[in-house]
């Protein structure tokens, strides 16, 4: 390299970026001759498409010295991305984000807007109605601060994580991959994070989990529209969400918050599912103890579904408790039976939700590959 | 709540270096990529409490384009542009709005 030809190009500022070709590295050789400076470039995306400008543009400083008399210039493309070739991305990371979710073929989000209202339990127990109906189900618990999928399936292993930093998730009773934050720490420390911690835990799940071939897979959300719910409706190809209340208006009010935000991010409700909805006494008599029609309520005001009510049974939290849902352990049982008969009509929906989807889907292309208009 | 949520149905190049989308009622909008650029509804482009613009228009490139377009849940599209900018994230909604009927 010549010291005065590097020193001159130094000076040329690039198109599209300001920067000179001596700083994007472009500069392969410059060597002055007899008064000949030969310089070679080798140019990447986007200065590809602009090679004839960049060499007049060098040509012109390198005449400004006053040994030069001739200028030659070989510019050299490097080889823009192949239209088959895996996306190249701005970080590795995001180039595998998703990966992992190509073999999951529906994901449904179990979400409330408050906390409380058995939206876990809800979880444990439509992931196992799916799975005995010979689904293969997985279970993502997406509530960092307060997990509870590991007692709710009875986890006590920590999953494997490979050498590509990769998660084989938990495999429990009846084949239902399980992920949870609980599997992570110590399971009676409080996971104390600001948000941009949990969001990016959060990431992890998405893009690090092996969830191989899956036809649902549920994801929990935590209560509230904040952070971690965000990130989950950016990152992951939600099909379709349940909303999870009880029948009193401080939980409706709140569900109501959740179900504008999948509004805002577009992703459809398959129906409002009422939990607790009324306490059934030994002797068979029924108890609204948490008022009633909450659930009926808000579906018929935003015209949504309404997947039925649950009632409150000692055997349900029994059940999740000792890793055993409800569905599993005492199926015809009035808590079981619904959760049975709302597992159906969920999946149903979801079907129908994706057979009308349209649309690119999640599509993610270099600027190289889009293709040009027909 | 169940209205109607228009998505991309095809998303191509013109010769010229307009983005194009084809939505799913059938209408084709042109995005000059410049123009998209500027419109950037994030944070460091737009000031979040006063709605005051705060990119400089005259810092972007005439002949800027994007690097990468990404789906964003089901929702929007994020824009990756040669100036390193990414942050911004184009809702479906907001993209039927600035979108042109014609090329420029």
């Amino acid at each position: 390299m010549d010291p005065i030809l590097t020193e001159a190009l130094s000076q040329v500022k690039l198109p599209l970026i300001a920067k000179s070709p001596i700083e994007l590295n472009y500069v392969k050789k410059a060597s002055l001759v007899n008064g000949v400076a030969s310089v070679s470039l080798e140019l990447r995306v986007p200065h590809t498409q602009h090679s004839e400008k960049i060499k007049t543009l060098c040509t012109e400083a390198l005449k400004t010295i006053p040994d030069v008399t001739e200028v030659e210039i070989i510019i050299q493309n490097l080889a823009p991305a192949q239209k088959s070739a895996p996306t190249p991305s701005s970080s590795p990371e995001a180039a595998a984000e998703n990966e992992h979710l190509k073999g999951v073929k529906h994901i449904l989000a179990v979400a409330s807007g408050k906390g409380g209202v058995g939206k876990s339990t809800v979880t444990a127990n439509l992931a196992s109605a799916l799975s005995l109906q010979g689904l293969k189900v997985g279970v993502l618990d997406a509530d960092i601060y307060g997990p509870s999928m590991n007692m709710m399936f009875n986890v006590s292993e920590a999953p494997s994580v490979l050498a590509d930093k990769s998660v084989i998730p938990v495999t429990v009773t009846g084949g239902i991959k399980v992920i949870s934050m609980a599997m992570f720490a110590e399971s009676d420390k409080a996971i104390i994070w600001r948000g941009p911690m949990a969001s990016s835990m959060i990431q992890n799940f998405i893009s690090r989990v092996q969830w191989g071939d899956l036809d649902v897979l549920l994801i929990d959300f935590p209560p509230g529209t904040g952070d971690i719910q965000l990130t989950l409706t950016q990152n992951c190809p939600i099909t379709g969400a349940v909303i999870v209340t009880t029948p009193q208006n401080v939980s409706v009010i709140d569900a109501k918050k959740g179900l504008q935000m999948f509004d805002t991010v577009s992703v459809p409700v398959v129906g409002v599912l009422e939990n607790m909805s009324y306490f059934l006494a030994p002797d068979g008599s029924r108890h609204n103890i948490f008022s009633s029609g909450g659930g009926q309520r808000i579906s018929h005001s935003l015209g949504l579904p309404f997947l039925g009510e649950v009632p409150l049974e000692p055997a349900v939290a029994t059940g999740g408790d000792s890793g055993v849902p409800i569905v599993k352990g005492n199926p015809n049982c009035p808590a079981g039976k619904k959760f049975t008969e709302v597992a159906d009509t969920v999946y149903q929906n979801l079907i129908d939700l994706k057979a009308s989807e349209g649309g690119l889907g999640a599509f993610e292309y270099t600027w190289n590959e889009l293709e040009v208009e027909a | 709540m169940s209205k109607l949520h228009l998505v991309p149905i095809d998303l191509t190049k013109t010769t010229n270096d307009e983005i194009v989308i084809t939505w799913s009622n059938g209408k084709t909008l042109y995005y000059p990529v410049r123009d998209l650029r500027l419109a950037c509804p994030c944070a460091e482009c737009i000031d979040e409490f006063t709605g005051e613009p705060l990119l400089n228009p005259d810092s972007v490139s005439n002949s800027i384009l994007p690097k990468n377009l990404k789906a964003i849940g089901r929702y929007a599209i994020a824009f990756e542009f040669e100036d390193g900018h990414k942050s911004g994230i184009y809702s479906h909604e907001f993209l039927l709005k600035i979108g042109n009927a014609v090329k420029k």
